[in-house]
């Protein structure tokens, strides 16, 4: 029933978590990741059932993913060349032509130029991203954590998404 | 310690996912197969139920019914029943190969309950209609024209003979008038003579002139008219002679219009059977144009924008379709004159890319034995330009009771009996050739000719020759286009009709000559023999009735004693026949 107040509990989780530089880091450089890659493929998949699985925080990293969509599409000229010079590689042209004779690789996309070339667009740029919203996360942390905490928890809304997510929590966790 | 808090979303995760791949992709796979199938097709899409089955690679699909674009109110095809064994290792490699399939409780052209809206343009006329009216003007209407034509009209001998006896009757009432008026004019002199010849004095000279003047007046008349009779009765040879030649006229004229220009065979296959074929044939190349247009083009499946890159390959393997059907069983009924007749058959080789599977398809269907039918279709799209080859095999057809023709002109009743179909087009492009062969070896002919055309008499003609036609063979030749066909019409009917009909407009004509020819004959000796017989009646009884004034004009002239010499006075002088004859010795001049 609760459904359509997610995105904002999450961010309310974001804000909470700020605590847990790292996991905000992780979020934003899988949301990346998996915001870049066109989906109806299976590395889309198994991106977004990462995103979704590993202990990251997840409105972090949806609220990227869903940024990194719409921004993609401009990009797609240059993962079109970029994704054309990784599969026409020589030295990887063995490892492709083993991987794309194995099952199910023909679902995975990755023979295409614009899926590989965001995926490696998006791994090229998965560490400085990480990196930098690591050390900003870390950096707001440090000079405004406690005192956006304070500020935060004296609304309520926040007290009422912070309290449906304990709530949910802690229903999950018995 | 297991952490519930952060293991059971993430189970809920894999359980949802495993629960879409259960419940949920069949149902998504129905929806996108009805929704952007629809699309594709312009026409509704209808799957009762679709169940998928990962563990064995196999759809079932039931329920299946497919809307007609151009009838909306009827399926192309329904089917109660679709199995599709596929191919896993294609299916891994995300392609789509249906090893084996089977359609059951197949439909064709089945009544829907409900609309499968969509609004095709209406086929434009291909084939433009036999033009009736110059079928009527150049052929049907000289034929009839001839036997309905007033074939006395142009015969000189009847005239000639009305002409003949009228002019012969004037003649002989003018003698005979001439006759009356001189017997008249006798009657009347011979009073006056009467009256000179008894008169005590001298008569008058002036009336005794005159008297002899008429006198000689009526005796001239009386030897002309003789000879005018006679004239007359040589005259009779000679117009007997014209008669004769009138006669001979005419019979030249009356032999002349039994030359019929014969009619054109092909016309007539043309009128009778242009618009049977023409309906089959258009029907059929509708079905196939349809069928064509509905066939997809070769092209990749449609990709989603983020995936329109380059699809780059690998290995020596050759491309491969993304949807192949190996092959399909079918099994169904489609209906024909509002009955369904069951069929099965095999179709190989369908898939979206033909140009890669270098395959055409290949439909093989045939029907049961009571009105068998085979169709075999050879679909190739595997080069440039789309070539199809289609066999249709009908060969024991039971042909209803038709009419060939239009009733109101010249129609053919046909009567009901096995037929033999056969067909088989070349298509390359939008490029047409073919044949078709339509066979009836037993068939019976009723004609119908309008009043107008000849009626009932060459109608009992008509029938004598048709009895003598016991096969009907029509080649239609195709060729042209899809959207512009031209056929040829080739058919044993229009030429034997044809021939029927000369010889029975003919056989008409050659009565109708003959006796009006023995009319001729008839009339002429008649008409000669009663001219013969007028004047040789007439000419005597003039003659005789000529004896009577010559005898009486004689007895006339006749010196009677004690009587005025008339004779005498026509020797006076000229003077004294005139104002000097007072003065003259009347008594040497006359005596008593």
């Amino acid at each position: 029933m609760l459904w359509f107040i997610k995105p904002l509990r999450y961010l309310a989780a974001a804000l909470r978590d700020l605590h847990s530089p790292r996991r905000i880091a992780w979020g934003v450089a899988l949301g990346m990741l998996v915001g870049l890659v066109p989906k109806d493929n299976l590395t889309a998949a198994v991106l977004g059932l990462a995103l979704f699985s590993l202990r990251i925080n997840l409105a972090a990293g949806t609220c990227t993913a869903l940024l990194c969509a719409c921004l993609g599409a401009w990009a797609d000229p240059l993962t079109d060349r970029l994704g054309y010079a990784v599969l026409t590689a020589p030295s990887l042209v063995p490892f492709w032509t083993w991987l794309f004779q194995s099952p199910l690789s023909a679902w995975s996309g990755l023979d295409n130029t614009i899926v590989i070339g965001n995926l490696t667009l998006g791994l090229w740029l998965l560490y400085p991203v990480y990196h930098l919203t690591s050390r900003s996360a870390m950096g707001l942390q440090r000079r405004y954590g406690e005192w956006l905490a304070e500020r935060l928890r004296k609304y309520r809304i926040y007290q009422a998404l912070y309290g449906a997510d304990l709530s949910t929590s802690w229903s999950l966790g018995r | 310690m297991i952490r519930w808090g952060y293991l059971i979303p993430r189970l809920a995760v894999v359980a949802t996912l495993a629960a879409f791949l259960a419940f949920g992709l069949a149902p998504l796979v129905r929806w996108a197969v009805t929704t952007y199938g629809s699309r594709a097709l312009g026409a509704k899409i209808e799957i009762e139920s679709l169940q998928l089955s990962l563990a064995s690679v196999r759809a079932e699909l039931n329920g299946l019914q497919i809307a007609n674009p151009a009838a909306p109110d009827r399926n192309l095809f329904r089917a109660s029943r679709v199995e599709l064994d596929l191919d896993r290792e294609a299916l891994l490699n995300r392609r789509l190969v249906v090893r084996q399939g089977r359609l059951d409780g197949l439909r064709i052209d089945d009544l829907r309950e409900t609309s499968g809206a969509l609004d095709l343009p209406k086929a434009e006329t291909r084939e433009a209609e036999f033009d009736s009216t110059a079928f009527c003007r150049q052929w049907l209407l000289p034929l009839a024209g001839r036997l309905q034509e007033d074939l006395e009209r142009d015969l000189v001998t009847p005239r000639l003979c009305r002409d003949l006896h009228a002019r012969w009757t004037g003649e002989y009432h003018r003698i005979e008038a001439e006759v009356a008026a001189l017997r008249e004019r006798l009657g009347r002199l011979k009073e006056t003579v009467r009256e000179l010849r008894e008169a005590r004095s001298i008569p008058d000279p002036r009336r005794i002139e005159l008297m002899a003047a008429e006198l000689e007046q009526l005796r001239g008349q009386l030897e002309r008219l003789p000879s005018d009779v006679r004239r007359l009765q040589g005259q009779v040879q000679q117009d007997a002679e014209s008669v004769k030649q009138g006669r001979d006229h005419d019979l030249a004229v009356l032999r002349s219009k039994l030359k019929i220009e014969s009619l054109d065979g092909e016309t007539l296959t043309q009128y009778l059977l242009n618009d049977e074929q023409a309906a089959r044939v258009q029907e059929l190349l509708a079905w196939i144009e349809w069928t064509r247009s509905n066939i997809p083009q070769p092209r990749k499946l449609a990709q989603p924008q983020r995936l329109r890159g380059h699809l780059v390959r690998f290995g020596d393997a050759p491309p491969q379709p993304e949807l192949i059907f190996e092959q399909l069983a079918v099994a169904g009924e489609f209906r024909r004159h509002g009955q369904f007749v069951p069929f099965a058959g095999t179709i190989t080789g369908v898939t979206n890319r033909p140009d890669l599977y270098g395959q055409p398809v290949v439909v093989e269907v045939r029907t049961g034995w009571e009105t068998p039918l085979y169709v075999r279709a050879v679909l190739d799209r595997s080069g440039p330009t789309p070539r199809d080859q289609l066999v249709i095999e009908l060969p024991n057809l039971n042909m209803p009771g038709r009419q060939l023709g239009k009733p109101e002109l010249l129609a053919l009743a046909v009567a009901p009996s096995p037929a033999a179909v056969q067909l088989k087009l070349d298509l390359h492009g939008d490029g047409l050739s073919g044949q078709l062969v339509f066979r009836q070896p037993s068939v019976q002919f009723e004609p119908t000719l309008a009043t107008a055309y000849g009626g009932p008499l060459l109608q009992t003609r008509l029938t004598q020759v048709l009895a003598e036609v016991k096969q009907l063979s029509v080649t239609v030749e195709l060729s042209g286009s899809l959207r512009r066909p031209r056929m040829q019409l080739h058919s044993d009917l229009g030429p034997q009709l044809a021939a029927g009909l000369t010889t029975a407009a003919r056989q008409e004509l050659q009565a109708r000559v003959g006796q009006l020819s023995e009319r001729v004959e008839r009339e002429v000796r008649k008409q000669v023999d009663d001219v013969e017989q007028l004047v040789r009646s007439k000419s005597d009884e003039l003659l005789a009735r000529l004896d009577a004034p010559c005898a009486e004009l004689e007895q006339l002239l006749a010196a009677q004693p004690g009587q005025w010499q008339l004779d005498q006075l026509g020797d006076l002088p000229p003077g004294i026949r005139a104002a000097q004859l007072p003065k003259l010795p009347v008594g040497q001049l006359l005596t008593r």
